[in-house]
């Protein structure tokens, strides 16, 4: 089956540093065989589309799996598996593309909380503003001249905005769903996977597929 | 339905590191321990370095130890598990 899998830089495996064969001259890597399939264990680790946004690293390669296909809510486990192109648009600006796209996301609920708090001038700023080397810091003073539910939500905005802007789109990501899940509950929650946290993971890879033209 | 777990934060991983490297973690926790790590640059090197040190102490075994140094080390862990 074709699936998706993030490495480091020269299709080094997240985690286990396993540097995997790479494809050459047209032709898919060789295969990657392992014993068994066990969730976070043993076996190839893949993604289909809606896993991609907890796994984000440098390069993003399609994958094609064979054998038994152990699948969890955010990974696919199978026994072999090989590398057969690499996802360019990833690396020529998708993944920055995407860092900024959550951001805007938090941004974006960061100005609800704002309106809800009353404060409806800075919402309207901070709505308006796209500009990655202002947004972080713009977040982080509203974060400091408010409070409650408004101080968290610019701060969560700041964060993202700040991770986005340095090239980090996988944090930017995981603050943009814990911040659409504290944004739901009203409160802080440290949780990535309540629903609106994973409602809002399910929005980051909508975006992927459609931006990297996935599947 | 239960809750979901919360996630983890970076002194849980180092508290943990050893029980996910023996395979020892439920699914749900190593599947949050390891989403951390990967997006973590500080965790992602500590699980390296844990690694790495397994790797390179696989082969001491305790005969190799002055038993001035063994007693030493027996003590401050025991001292520590309180």
């Amino acid at each position: 089956m074709k699936a998706y899998k993030f490495t480091r830089p020269g299709a080094v495996g997240l985690l286990t540093g396993f540097t995997w064969p790479r494809p050459a001259a047209g032709s898919p890597g060789t295969w990657v065989e392992a014993p068994e399939a066990a969730l976070c264990q043993a076996g190839i680790h893949a993604c289909r589309p809606a896993h991609l946004p907890f796994w984000v690293a440098e390069e993003l390669w399609v994958v094609e799996l064979e054998g038994e296909v152990v699948e969890s809510a955010n990974k696919l486990v199978a026994r072999r598996g090989r590398l057969v192109e690499r996802v360019e648009d990833w690396s020529a600006g998708g993944a920055v593309e995407f860092g900024k796209d959550c951001a805007l996301r938090a941004r974006d609920l960061a100005a609800d909380a704002l309106v809800a708090a009353g404060w409806l001038g800075p919402a309207e700023e901070l709505g308006a503003c796209a500009d990655f080397e202002t947004l972080p810091q713009m977040a982080a003073s509203m974060c400091r001249q408010t409070s409650g539910q408004a101080a968290l939500m610019t701060g969560y905005a700041a964060d993202s905005a700040f991770y986005a802007a340095i090239g980090q789109p996988g944090v930017a990501a995981y603050v943009t769903a814990v911040a659409a899940g504290d944004a739901a509950a009203g409160q802080r929650q440290n949780c990535g996977r309540s629903p609106a946290a994973l409602a809002e993971r399910a929005r980051q890879a909508a975006w992927a597929v459609e931006h990297l033209d996935l599947l | 339905m239960s809750e979901p777990m919360s996630d983890l934060a970076c002194q849980e991983i180092v508290e943990l590191v050893t029980e996910y490297l023996e395979g020892d973690m439920e699914p749900e926790r190593a599947d949050l321990f390891e989403q951390h790590v990967v997006f973590c640059q500080g965790c992602e090197v500590y699980l390296d370095q844990m690694r790495r040190s397994i790797a390179l102490t696989a082969d001491t075994g305790a005969d190799g130890v002055d038993p001035v140094v063994l007693d030493q080390l027996m003590a401050t862990f025991r001292s520590r598990r309180g």
